[in-house]
């Protein structure tokens, strides 16, 4: 244990502060709780988030929120077909200096900033994903021998419509492995609709009252740093994640439908989502719990069906829910 | 020991004992039908059976069980901070209990929340319930099954064969008293029956009664020649005496009663040498000089064949018999003899004296003619009975003195009137060997 455990003092301003995030998030968009706390989950690790929903459903407007929030950069990238790597990442321009001499100098492109919303990223080239993609992982960029690193810190949100299939390249596995969660944006109820109608004239959301400084959002990320994760929690991840794999899992739903399982990223993915549920928890320790309330955004978009669960309708999220239900504690 | 490591290891305790207890459920029908196989088996084959034996039976069985169940039990209860994990899941303390096992979690400790009830894994009665339903059948069918009770053979008994040896003893001893057995037979015989004796273990019980029963027939074909050796020789010296009383009363000149008397000597010679006894009163007679005189040589050669006989001289005396006798066993050489025998067997044909005036003397007082019983003063002192005057004399001469009362053979020819019934059969009973162990009571009869 290289830190002692947050003391309940520590917590209490922490939690408090999370609360008021969600509580603002709420109150600036109506309904989907869940979906921001699992986004904030996502933030507060540290990881990529996917979101994946139909249009109009309120991803781009809850990123853009969010990034308010937390007073963080904020661009905006939609991908189209003809988008370039070097229209995400930026390039080297010839320039003259003022005293006349000319040198290339680099011009960072949008993804340098510190929440980066990749709009219907399905609809770019595998090219240009690629290059995004790159850049989500080793968050640098490095053109012409020159390395750039992104800002700290750095979360794409990326968004893609699961409907419109045509003029769409589907993300490769691979390359969704580097999101950290994979959320299904969902449609609000007849009620939340209401409200919205009600409250929202022209979609508008109305101005935040609440802006977090770099400060409380730097001793968040410290406070992440603090979280414990006891062996035996860390034991029953690697149960999970292992029961998640065809060879050599006891759930019968993963031995009939899961083709691959999930990597060594998706355990590490899944413990710091975890650490991120903990604190919104209020505690210091990650449980059994927290992995259960993440296990589904971190391991849906990591499992890889076969054919026959497409033809029965499993979707991942089933895998998942089996998998928690089986797996001793 | 705080209150959530108290409360792991009394579940862990609990989870033991229902571990057990479920082991042990899916396990009793399988006992059940082994002790049930078991059963059926011994049954069959242990005759002596009883419920106590079914009893170990299934207390084994039983016993088995609960210790392989304790044993397979024992690997599926978690150890305590496996434990205190889960409790850490079912109380909702959010890793908390589970950290605590691993670093100090100060404040924290408060918030930890322990359930009061820990789920114990449920037991398996709807799985079980045919199988045990079936095993508890089986169980009771084989207990059911009657016992197989083989015929038991009683315990061969030791025979006892004390009183046929004592008795062959007897009859041995008996023998070689009378020197009925040559020493070394009566040696053998026996060692053969100290063998005997001492060699029954009562197990081969017919073979040793087999032994007993050919030492016996033995013994008995030794006494049988022992009393046709006495019956001749008893014979033999009555003919001489009926001969010596005969040539006694011969009335003829000097030579021709010397020449019998030298036929006498000579056939007397030729009987001893099958007869000891003869051989040794003639031995006798030859250390004194002189032959006795043809009465106390009849009156020697009677006692020398009915020893112990002091009435030997008032015997019956046939001639017929001598003659035929005489015929049979006299030399060539003694025709003389047989020439006179005959005369006086001829002599004696005429004149037979009347049976029923002599009677048959039955012995001391009057008895029922039944052969049975003694005469009521059998035991009391001899008494000298008169004779009656109005009797003839010669026709109240005293016969004979015999064990028996004189029977008539059915093949003889029944008795003339007139003449001596025991003339006939009453001699031949008469002349019957006694055997050697009546011998003492029958001395005893005649001299109290």
């Amino acid at each position: 244990m290289e830190e002692p455990l947050l003391t309940p003092e520590e917590m209490a301003p922490l939690q408090e502060l999370l609360n008021k995030i969600l509580s603002e998030t709420g109150r600036m968009l109506l309904g989907q709780e869940a979906l921001h706390r699992m986004l904030l989950v996502g933030i507060l690790s540290r990881g990529h988030v996917l979101l994946e929903g139909l249009p109009g459903v309120g991803k781009t407007a809850l990123v853009k929120v969010l990034g308010h929030l937390l007073s963080l950069d904020f661009k905006r990238i939609q991908f189209t077909p003809d988008l370039l790597p070097g229209d995400i990442l930026g390039g080297n321009i010839l320039q003259t200096t003022a005293t006349g001499e000319k040198r290339m100098e680099f011009q960072p492109g949008a993804i340098f900033a510190n929440i980066v919303l990749a709009d219907e990223i399905n609809r770019a080239s595998p090219k240009t994903q690629s290059a995004m993609l790159e850049a989500m992982q080793e968050r640098s960029v490095t053109l012409q021998g020159e390395t750039h690193r992104l800002p700290e810190p750095f979360f794409v949100l990326a968004s893609q419509n699961p409907i419109e299939q045509e003029g769409t390249y589907p993300i490769p596995e691979a390359q969704l492995d580097r999101f950290l969660l994979k959320l299904q944006v969902k449609g609000v109820d007849a009620k939340t609709l209401a409200r919205i109608v009600s409250e929202r004239r022209r979609g508008e959301t109305p101005p935040p009252a609440l802006q977090l400084s770099r400060q409380e959002l730097e001793r968040l990320f410290q406070a992440m740093e603090r979280m414990f994760l006891s062996q035996a929690v860390a034991g029953y991840i690697g149960r999970l994640v292992e029961a998640a794999h065809p060879d050599s899992s006891s759930v019968a739903l993963v031995r009939q439908y899961v083709h691959y399982g999930p990597s060594p990223r998706g355990a590490i993915a899944l413990a710091e989502a975890a650490r991120g549920e903990a604190l919104i928890q209020g505690r210091p320790t990650v449980g059994f719990e927290d992995v259960a309330a993440v296990a589904e955004a971190v391991l849906n978009h990591r499992l890889i069906l076969n054919y026959q669960a497409r033809l029965d309708g499993v979707s991942p999220e089933q895998i998942v829910q089996a998998l928690l239900a089986e797996v001793e504690r | 020991m705080s209150s959530a490591a108290a409360a792991a290891d009394r579940w862990r305790r609990a989870l033991a004992w229902r571990m057990w207890a479920i082991r042990m459920l899916n396990g009793l029908p399988v006992c059940l039908g082994v002790a049930g196989g078991m059963l059926l088996v011994l049954r069959q084959c242990v005759s002596a059976w009883s419920w106590l034996f079914s009893l170990a039976v299934f207390a084994v069985g039983f016993g088995g069980l609960a210790v392989v169940a304790w044993w397979q039990g024992r690997g599926g209860v978690q150890s305590v901070p496996q434990l205190l994990s889960r409790m850490d899941y079912l109380g909702g303390n959010g890793g908390l209990l589970a950290a605590s096992l691993e670093c100090p979690i100060g404040k924290w400790a408060e918030r930890i929340h322990v359930p009061n009830r820990l789920p114990l894994p449920s037991l398996p009665w709807s799985t079980i319930g045919w199988r045990l339903t079936a095993g508890l059948a089986f169980a009771i069918i084989a207990m059911a099954v009657p016992v197989y009770r083989r015929a038991v053979s009683a315990p061969t008994p030791v025979m006892d064969i004390s009183a046929e040896t004592a008795a062959l003893q007897e009859k041995l001893q008996a023998l070689e008293e009378h020197q009925a057995l040559p020493e070394n037979l009566a040696e053998e015989l026996r060692k053969e029956l100290d063998k005997l004796q001492n060699d029954n273990d009562g197990r081969q019980a017919a073979q040793t009664l087999e032994q007993l029963e050919q030492l016996n027939g033995e013994l008995e074909q030794a006494v049988t020649e022992m009393e046709r050796r006495q019956a001749k020789a008893a014979e033999t010296s009555e003919m001489l005496a009926e001969l010596a009383e005969l040539l006694q009363a011969h009335d003829g000149d000097a030579m021709q009663a010397a020449a019998l008397n030298r036929q006498f000597q000579e056939l007397m010679q030729s009987m001893a040498a099958e007869n000891p006894s003869l051989q040794d009163l003639m031995k006798t007679c030859c250390e004194n000089g002189q032959m006795p005189s043809g009465k106390e040589l009849a009156e020697a050669l009677r006692r020398l064949g009915k020893p112990g006989d002091s009435q030997s001289g008032q015997r019956d005396n046939s001639q017929q018999s001598l003659r035929q006798w005489l015929q049979e066993n006299a030399p060539e050489s003694c025709s003389g003899l047989c020439e006179m025998a005959e005369a006086a067997a001829k002599e004696g044909e005429e004149g037979e004296p009347d049976a029923e005036a002599v009677g048959v003397s039955r012995g001391r007082g009057d008895a029922p003619l039944d052969y049975t019983g003694l005469t009521a003063d059998a035991n009391g002192p001899r008494q000298d009975v008169g004779v009656e005057v109005d009797i003839d004399p010669e026709q109240s001469r005293l016969q004979g003195q015999f064990a028996v009362a004189p029977q008539a053979e059915e093949t003889a020819a029944a008795p003339q009137a007139g003449t001596l019934s025991v003339g006939t059969g009453g001699l031949k009973h008469h002349e019957r060997i006694i055997r050697p162990e009546h011998q003492a009571i029958v001395r005893k009869y005649f001299n109290p």
